[in-house]
């Protein structure tokens, strides 16, 4: 679980969540915030990324406790599932309010 | 990211990977209109066909439809949020009404095209109003 300092009152950006600050970190969490679970392969297809990088991506995830990994198999195939933790779902809506109020109304 | 221009391409990225995502969750829909077609074969060939021969055909056949449609939806790499929950809700209620439309249509209403029928539309049923309900956008 990652730490940050405690948000001061004032402009939504104090809500805003540093590790989704990244686009790819960002992307891999909306991905996955609809769904109860998706393979590897289907997000690293959806944000057009490596493998490598994605497997990157996903450990930072990990180690802040926002998202979980569960390996399977179907048949003869391996099968790497990834999942938002509630903390994960909790912060991406965290980070998804504060970008709307920075957007403003219209958006 | 500090500022409006910079959310709104935020958000618009957002919105892009959501959309994208919704297409890849698509496949229920789909697993829920073939079983609610299935069943308009299935329930009036059980209530209807008697004898050996149809249940040599009826019983292989739900077994490699049911079997088919598991295999479909075990390959999927997306699983929707809910899935579990509302999966049981609609086997539950299709458990209902296929063991109501057996119990009925071969004690009190043998061989009533009429029943087997309204059987085989009650038993679509509850896969049916899933599917149209999984096709609203969320």
């Amino acid at each position: 679980m990652t730490t940050r300092p405690a948000p001061t009152a004032g402009h939504p950006r104090h809500e805003l969540e540093p590790l989704l600050n990244s686009a790819v970190r960002l992307s891999v969490v909306a991905a996955l915030a609809g769904v109860d679970k998706a393979e590897f392969a289907y997000i690293r297809d959806l944000v057009e990324i490596t493998d490598s990088a994605l497997s990157k991506q996903a450990t930072r995830l990990e180690e802040a406790g926002w998202l979980g990994i569960e390996k399977g198999q179907a048949g003869r195939r391996p099968r790497t599932w990834l999942y938002l933790t509630d903390a994960g779902r909790t912060a991406y809506t965290r980070h998804l309010t504060a970008l709307r109020a920075i957007a403003g109304p219209l958006h | 990211m500090t500022n409006e221009t910079d959310a709104i391409t935020a958000l618009k990225g957002i919105a892009r990977i959501e959309a994208a995502a919704r297409t890849g969750k698509g496949w229920y829909g789909r697993y829920l209109w073939l079983f609610a077609a299935w069943q308009l074969v299935l329930v009036p060939a059980v209530l209807l066909w008697r004898g050996p021969a149809a249940l040599a055909v009826t019983m292989p056949a739900n077994l490699l439809a049911v079997t088919a449609l598991s295999v479909f939806a075990v390959r999927r790499p997306v699983v929707p949020r809910g899935l579990t929950r509302r999966h049981l809700t609609v086997i539950g209620a299709w458990a209902a009404a296929y063991c109501a439309s057996l119990a009925l249509g071969l004690t009190a209403f043998t061989d009533s095209v009429p029943f087997a029928a309204a059987a085989a539309l009650a038993c679509a049923a509850p896969a049916a109003v899933a599917a149209l309900r999984e096709s609203r956008p969320a």
